[in-house]
């Protein structure tokens, strides 16, 4: 059976900037030969900082940009081969949780308008009535009980952790198998992120729905993909990748690394004792320009000549995959130094 | 940290009121704070907590609809309540400076950054311009930056960091003896929120300068401050030195908070949600506003009648918990 998505050299090009008076439209390359593959209900993190091209990637996957290179097959086939009955299999099969969740409601229609519309669209319910009653299972399915209280209000009326579950709700009303969560806790308060990623969690083993997670916090990607996978990004190329577990006790590329190091540790004893950022210097490359050979080399404080020249493939190295010329020659990780 | 603990700004009992159309919220409640000389004060508290109307009550700039009905706010020993405007300008940026939430979009979009220094050097007190470029310069290497590419940038030639670390040299343009800065590195990414703080943790060994930050993630807190305040719908709950806060809470909404927090180095399985959601500020439990919430309470440990004072239980580590003792870790 093929994998239930598989990233196949995957390249996203902007054009933009160019203008009446400018000439020569600059290019910006945000994502740059991505391949990833995802099974049948796995979780798999996608980890970057801002300009990674993390985004644009879920993007992709959704459908809502067209790669300008390279392929996204679900199921085995071409997402832009597709064409009526299996189109609308794709589309329902791969659902989408946004980060800002005020923004992703229409704040002028109900929830039951806004979650109504999809599943009849489908067919899913064939009335209002039977729309409603099937809203009320997700609403209670989701921690929002009791659902008759939820579905007359506008989006206004919620907290920001009660519309992030609706916009979950809202994801597996169309009873996908895949869920892109683009930063879905980052503006959620602190004490119910973790209520929310257990949700879910909770979705992943009882559905068996795959989860692609993308965010910047490398602490919350290690709670919901524990059991699952990491892609670690930097300026539009996958640099590390494999088993969650795995990269986190044995992180090669120093990208890795410097992420690492930079994660707040709420152990004040650990983290008094935690050693400064291993980076040359603070800014990312240009997209529009980024640098030859290896990307991360102008910050890299172990980078050498081969860097500057040669872009390193992603290749094995301590049981996953890591895309860095030195990586078996860089110090090891280690938490905190001896102190 | 020094053992002379001198507060240099004090609230004592604020409350800060906001009328709205049918009701009245109470954004802060009764709140008391010394902030000490010369130390990094974090101030912890989810959305609605009240740290940010707190923060504003100090610099007597609480925007209407709210009022700051009762309390006082002591620099030094003088009511910054009843400063005159002149007092005010004087007092702002100059003894206390604020780094305000979403700084980056507090950069005037249409003038470089070169004028926005000498605005804010011209705004309180004549200085000659070379003096104060030549300070602007010595803060921006400060914070990490190229001095004169960044003078002549507008802000959006510059990224997120770039903006925010301005900011920083900007608030530090009169030497103020205290920086108040708001969720300083939420928009942030990771590794430059690692940046922004070793330079303010410099900041404040190299010049001596006390600062409180607020902020909603106590995990940044950890490795910087040298104590916690933690606020919980509108009052302060605990109040401690950072060992305190982190290993011997004394507030179960502290130890829910700490245990929530997703982090690299703990067990992942040990991690648990704080059931439910902060109270409706419009609408609060009339005995202890975290009971609803609490483990305590809902095991039968509490009646959760009372609203709880914040008294000292220990040397220096406060609670409104009456029921500290059972907190555990």
């Amino acid at each position: 059976m093929p994998p239930l998505l598989e990233l196949d050299h995957l390249e996203m090009v902007f054009r933009g900037g160019g203008g009446l008076l400018r000439r020569g439209a600059r290019r910006v390359g945000a994502v740059a030969g991505v391949s990833l593959q995802l099974e049948q209900g796995e979780i798999l993190a996608v980890v970057g900082e801002s300009g990674c091209g993390k985004t644009t990637v879920g993007k992709m996957i959704t459908g809502l940009y067209k790669p300008t290179g390279g392929r996204i097959l679900y199921k085995g086939a071409d997402i832009h081969t597709l064409k009526g009955e299996a189109f609308a299999t794709y589309r329902k099969g791969v659902q989408m949780v946004h980060q800002d969740s005020y923004a992703a409601l229409n704040p002028a229609r109900t929830i039951f308008q806004s979650l109504g519309d999809p599943i009849l669209h489908y067919r899913l319910a064939r009335n209002p009535g039977q729309a409603r009653e099937r809203l009320a299972e997700l609403l209670t399915l989701v921690g929002l009980a009791p659902p008759q209280q939820f579905l007359d209000k506008y989006p206004h009326q919620l907290s920001g952790g009660q519309r992030q579950r609706l916009l979950l709700a809202r994801a597996l009303s169309l009873h996908p198998d895949l869920i892109v969560a683009d930063e879905p806790v980052s503006m959620v308060d602190v004490s119910l992120r973790i209520s929310l990623l257990d949700l879910m969690g909770e979705m992943n083993r009882r559905f068996n729905i795959a989860f692609i997670y993308i965010t910047h916090d490398l602490a919350t990607a290690r709670y919901i993909a524990s059991h699952g996978r990491i892609a670690v990004m930097y300026p539009g190329k996958v640099v590390e990748t494999g088993n969650l577990s795995q990269v986190m006790a044995t992180p090669r590329h120093p990208y890795l690394q410097a992420l690492l190091a930079a994660v707040p540790i709420p152990d004040p004893r650990v983290a008094r004792h935690m050693r400064e950022l291993p980076l040359k210097s603070l800014e990312m490359p240009d997209p529009a320009n980024p640098p030859p050979g290896c990307r991360f080399h102008p910050r890299c404080p172990f980078a050498e000549t081969v860097c500057e020249h040669d872009e390193p493939p992603l290749r094995a190295s301590d049981g996953h995959l890591v895309a860095c010329h030195l990586a078996e020659r860089i110090p090891r990780w280690e938490w905190a130094p001896q102190s | 940290m020094d053992n002379t603990k001198e507060p240099i700004m004090q609230a004592r009992n604020v409350t800060v009121d906001f009328r709205l159309p049918s009701r009245m919220l109470r954004a802060v409640d009764d709140v008391s704070l010394d902030v000490q000389r010369g130390e990094i004060l974090g101030v912890v508290g989810e959305s609605g907590s009240g740290k940010s109307t707190l923060a504003s009550a100090m610099l007597n700039v609480v925007s209407v609809p709210g009022r700051i009905s009762a309390g006082q706010v002591l620099f030094k020993g003088q009511n910054v309540l009843t400063f005159s405007e002149e007092d005010l300008r004087d007092f702002r940026w100059r003894e206390v400076a604020m780094v305000f939430q979403a700084a980056q979009n507090s950069l005037n979009p249409v003038l470089k950054i070169r004028e926005q220094f000498l605005d804010t050097a011209s705004a309180h007190g004549n200085r000659p311009k070379d003096q104060v470029l030549s300070k602007a310069r010595e803060l921006l290497r400060y914070v990490r930056l190229e001095p004169d590419q960044v003078l002549d940038s507008y802000p959006h030639q510059l990224s997120g960091g770039m903006k925010q670390r301005t900011i920083m040299a900007l608030s530090l343009l009169l030497d103020p003896e205290i920086l108040i800065l708001d969720e300083p590195t939420t928009a942030l990414d990771v590794i430059t929120q690692a940046y922004v703080m070793n330079i303010m943790r410099k900041a404040h060994d190299d010049l001596g300068i006390t600062m409180v930050f607020l902020t909603h993630d106590v995990c940044i807190m950890a490795k910087i401050a040298d104590r916690i305040a933690v606020m919980y719908a509108g009052q302060m709950v605990e109040l401690g030195s950072v060992d305190d806060i982190f290993y011997r809470p004394f507030h179960a909404y502290t130890r829910g908070l700490i245990n929530a927090a997703p982090s690299l180095t703990d067990d992942v399985r040990l991690r648990r949600a704080i059931p439910g959601s902060p109270p409706d500020l419009t609408d609060l439990p009339a005995g202890c506003r975290f009971a609803p919430r609490c483990r305590i309470y809902a095991e039968g440990g509490c009646p959760g009648d009372e609203k709880g004072e914040l008294m000292e239980v220990e040397r220096g580590h406060y609670t409104a918990c009456y029921q500290w003792k059972k907190v555990g870790r």
